[in-house]
């Protein structure tokens, strides 16, 4: 019995720790996909909730932000 | 205080004790004791192992009646149903080669599956799973005429004889489950945790299960409790190369005297899976869990079972894209991931019940109350703000009353009805389906009759169904239908003989009647009509079937017309906003028609060998002869198994290989395109090893060859993703712990 509750902790805690909060975001140009890199947690949501505005971009484009899809 | 309870526990153990019913398993001819037969009681659901002389003890005994079904290798089942428990009882089997029967419970039957004059399919879910498949749904599949609506290996919806969703009604132990099965991409509610045994009824069954029973019935059976004074700890693992997946569970179950308590948790994780190119499907990834636990007791005449489970899903939703001009390569990716993207589905299902079952000298009462609860959220384009976030609530009840006559006749009557709500959480970005109450009520009487190796049955329920939504629709609307079913079978040692009339109804669902927006993870935007009317099915099933001693072949040919079918129209035009094509949700008449034909060959110099073989066919068009959309490939599915014996510590217990054609589709609906022919060979073996502990192990491979195909059921056709390449999975079952009492 006490085996097969270290082995129930050892899952437990292997799954756990397979939990990860921060996800790759992109948006979409005319040019198509530009990556932006890793955000985590409220960085993440912040960035997704205000869009991104390319500082090379004379026009000021706000683009709508995708994070945590699949490539 | 310790004497106290020393004495009340002698008390009860010596009344407890007293209870038991003594017998023997003998073979029909020699008179010979059969050797570990088993006997199962079905109204504690628990039972015992005969010894090495076929001499058993059922420790466990309710009043008034018990039915005991007998199952052991090389014989013919059986069923018993006992009257008086204090004689000994002497059972006497048939040697059979061939099984294909199990026993019936879902059509309030309690026979083996030939006597009954139902339309009704019964499997142990281990037996469906020789080759091991990768989610419940595709273990089903192996039954003639049921087909798995599929997106990717995560989301599986069974189909029946061509029906899914909201016309095909899942009961677990008699719960009803709901889960928001209108969605196409609303996948099965449960996963391969506990399950014994499934029943599927093919055909309208809204006598006994009333409204949405129109395709069918996938009733789905809990394992055995624990033998009486037993206990089991065992675990299970499995792993799938294709999308690298894990399955793994535990399970503990006790019974003692005339208690009974199992408890189950399992989990289970797929990365994206791969196509043959070795490519993966972006964000076919999935996983979930589940905990489920079942307590049951027994004095005299009074059996009550208490359920709940709990389950986790997580579905990634593949066929998802930015790019401009998507073709199949926007779907695919060279990595395989199994990090958590969107769009993703996150599921979170409750499910409890409680059962009280009460038997009399010649009557049988069955009361179960059941809740369930369904939450789903689906995130689209946004990481945080879910675009769907919906709770499904359903209360449920179902009484059920047999008396018996006399030794030909008995009457069932029963009732059942559920209050369901619907709510929208503010959270969410769409409403697809509104904030509503729904009220189900109804009764039905049903007549059944044997005389001698004739079965006859039949009977009428009347259902009223109310719709009332809690916004600003101010929609408030009843639906109600009268419903039969009418039956005979005459079955004989060496043959079966059964017609079978039923009928279905289904009110439309809200989703069809107020729906007017987008469904993002069916990429399409639905308009519903008010004035939908419900759907009528009538259905004919013919069954033929002869049982030789190596020798079985039944033909089951069936015709199902379905008035008012609501089905999804292309309209030809885009909605504006989302740029998606709008559907306009229409109701025709439509006329199902087909059948199953199944061969099981046994050659008497082989005894060791089993060839199978069942072939589906299925023709679904309106009266104009369109074709219903999502029609089923036609199937011939052959699986030949060879059987070992032997008494070592490792032993091969089977080898068994299958070749399954799909055939073409041209039959389709104006906005589908037609499929190819495919054919896969799979591939599997199972055995065992007897030390300190059982370990029952298995290993094989699903498809082969890597075979690249599309099946005509999978959501994604549309974007010509194919389904998954060559699979290969390892599987043991280990038994950690097995105590035997008194």
């Amino acid at each position: 019995m006490k085996k097969v509750a270290i082995f129930l902790g050892a899952v437990a805690v292997f799954g756990l720790s397979a939990c990860n909060k921060c996800h790759d975001c992109h948006y979409d140009s005319p040019n198509g996909e530009v990556e932006l890199g890793e955000y985590c947690g409220d960085d993440a949501e912040a960035l997704e909730a205000s869009g991104y505005v390319d500082p090379s971009d004379t026009t000021g484009t706000v683009y709508t932000v995708h994070c945590g899809e699949d490539h | 205080m310790k004497k106290v309870f020393f004495l009340l526990t002698t008390l009860v153990s010596i009344s407890l004790s007293a209870q038991q019913l003594k017998g023997t398993v003998s073979d029909m001819d020699s008179g010979n004791g059969i050797p570990f037969a088993k006997i199962y009681c079905l109204e504690t659901q628990n039972g015992a192992t005969a010894d090495s002389l076929g001499n058993w003890v059922l420790y466990n005994v309710v009043d008034n009646q018990m039915t005991l079904q007998v199952t052991a290798a090389d014989y013919d089942s059986k069923i018993i149903n006992v009257e008086d428990a204090s004689s000994s009882i002497s059972i006497k089997l048939n040697s059979a080669h061939i099984h294909l029967d199990e026993v019936i419970i879902s059509t309030t039957d309690s026979k083996l599956q030939r006597y009954s004059t139902f339309p009704v399919d019964s499997r142990k879910i281990a037996d469906l799973n020789k080759i091991e498949k990768t989610n419940l749904v595709d273990a089903l599949t192996n039954m003639p005429g049921i087909y798995n609506q599929s997106t990717g290996n995560g989301i599986a919806k069974p189909v029946i004889r061509g029906l899914t969703g909201m016309r095909v009604l899942t009961s677990l132990n008699g719960l009803r489950i709901e889960n928001q099965q209108w969605g196409a991409d609303h996948g099965f509610a449960l996963f391969n945790l506990g399950i014994g045994r499934v029943e599927v009824i093919k055909g309208p069954s809204s006598l006994i299960y009333g409204a949405d029973a129109l395709g069918g019935v996938i009733y789905l059976a809990d394992e055995p409790y624990a033998n009486a004074n037993e206990s089991e700890l065992s675990f299970g693992s499995k792993l799938e190369t294709n999308s690298m997946a894990t399955v793994n569970n535990l399970s503990y179950k006790t019974s003692k005297n005339n208690l009974r308590f199992a408890v189950y948790g399992g989990y289970f994780n797929r990365a994206n899976y791969r196509v043959p190119g070795n490519q993966f499907v972006l964000n076919s990834k999935n996983s979930g869990g589940s905990v489920k636990t079942a307590i049951g007791y027994n004095k005299k005449n009074w059996i009550t079972n208490l359920r709940y489970q709990m389950l986790f899903f997580q579905n990634g939703l593949p066929g998802h894209t930015h790019d401009a001009n998507p073709d199949v390569s926007s779907f695919l990716g060279d990595n395989q991931t199994r990090n958590y993207t969107i769009p993703a589905q996150i599921i979170m299902n409750h499910l409890a019940q409680w059962e009280n079952k009460f038997y009399f000298k010649n009557d049988e009462v069955i009361a179960q109350v059941g809740f369930t609860s369904n939450d789903l959220k689906e995130y689209g384009e946004s990481l945080f703000n879910p675009g769907i976030d919906m709770t499904l609530q359903n209360y449920s009840y179902n009484v059920r009353w047999k008396h018996q006559f006399n030794d030909k006749f008995e009457l069932v009557t029963g009732s059942q009805g559920m209050f369901q709500s619907n709510s929208n959480s503010l959270s969410a970005e769409e409403i697809l389906v509104r904030d509503a109450n729904f009220v189900d009520l109804g009764a039905f009487s049903l007549l059944k009759g044997t005389f001698g190796t004739w079965n006859v049955q039949a009977g009428a329920r009347f259902d009223q169904r109310s719709v009332e939504t809690l916004d600003t629709t101010n929609f408030d609307k009843s639906f109600s239908g009268v419903n039969f079913s009418a039956g005979i079978s005459k079955s004989s040692e060496n043959f079966t003989a059964r017609l079978n009339a039923s009928s279905g109804f289904r009110p439309p669902h809200i989703s069809e009647l107020l729906a007017n927006g987008v469904h993002h993870a069916t990429m399409q935007y639905l308009v519903g009509d008010i004035n939908l009317e419900s759907e009528r099915a009538n259905q004919i099933d013919l069954y033929f079937g002869t049982h030789f001693d190596h020798l079985e072949i039944v033909i089951n040919p069936f015709i199902n017309q379905i008035n008012n079918y609501v089905y999804k129209s292309p309209t030809n035009s885009t909605d504006s906003t989302s740029g998606l094509a709008i559907f306009d949700i229409r109701q025709t008449d439509a006329l199902l028609s087909g059948g199953d034909i199944a061969v099981h060959y046994h050659p008497h110099i082989a005894h060791w060998l089993h060839l199978e073989s069942n072939f589906s066919l299925l023709n679904a068009e309106d009266l104009s002869e369109n074709s219903l959309p999502f029609t089923p490939q036609n199937r011939l599915n052959n699986i030949i198994k060879v059987d070992f014996k032997g008494e070592k510590k490792l032993k091969i217990n089977n080898l068994s290989a299958q070749y399954v054609y799909f055939f073409e589709q041209n039959n389709v609906a104006s906005y589908e395109t037609s499929s190819d022919a495919y054919q896969l060979i799979n591939l599997g073996c199972s055995g065992s090893y007897t030390g300190k502990h059982k370990i029952d192990f298995s290993f094989g491979v699903n498809n082969l060859f890597n075979i690249e195909y599309i099946d005509h059921l999978s959501r994604l056709k549309p974007y010509e993703i194919p389904n998954p390449g060559r699979n290969f999975y390892v599987k043991i079952n280990l038994l950690l712990s097995k105590k035997k009492g008194n």
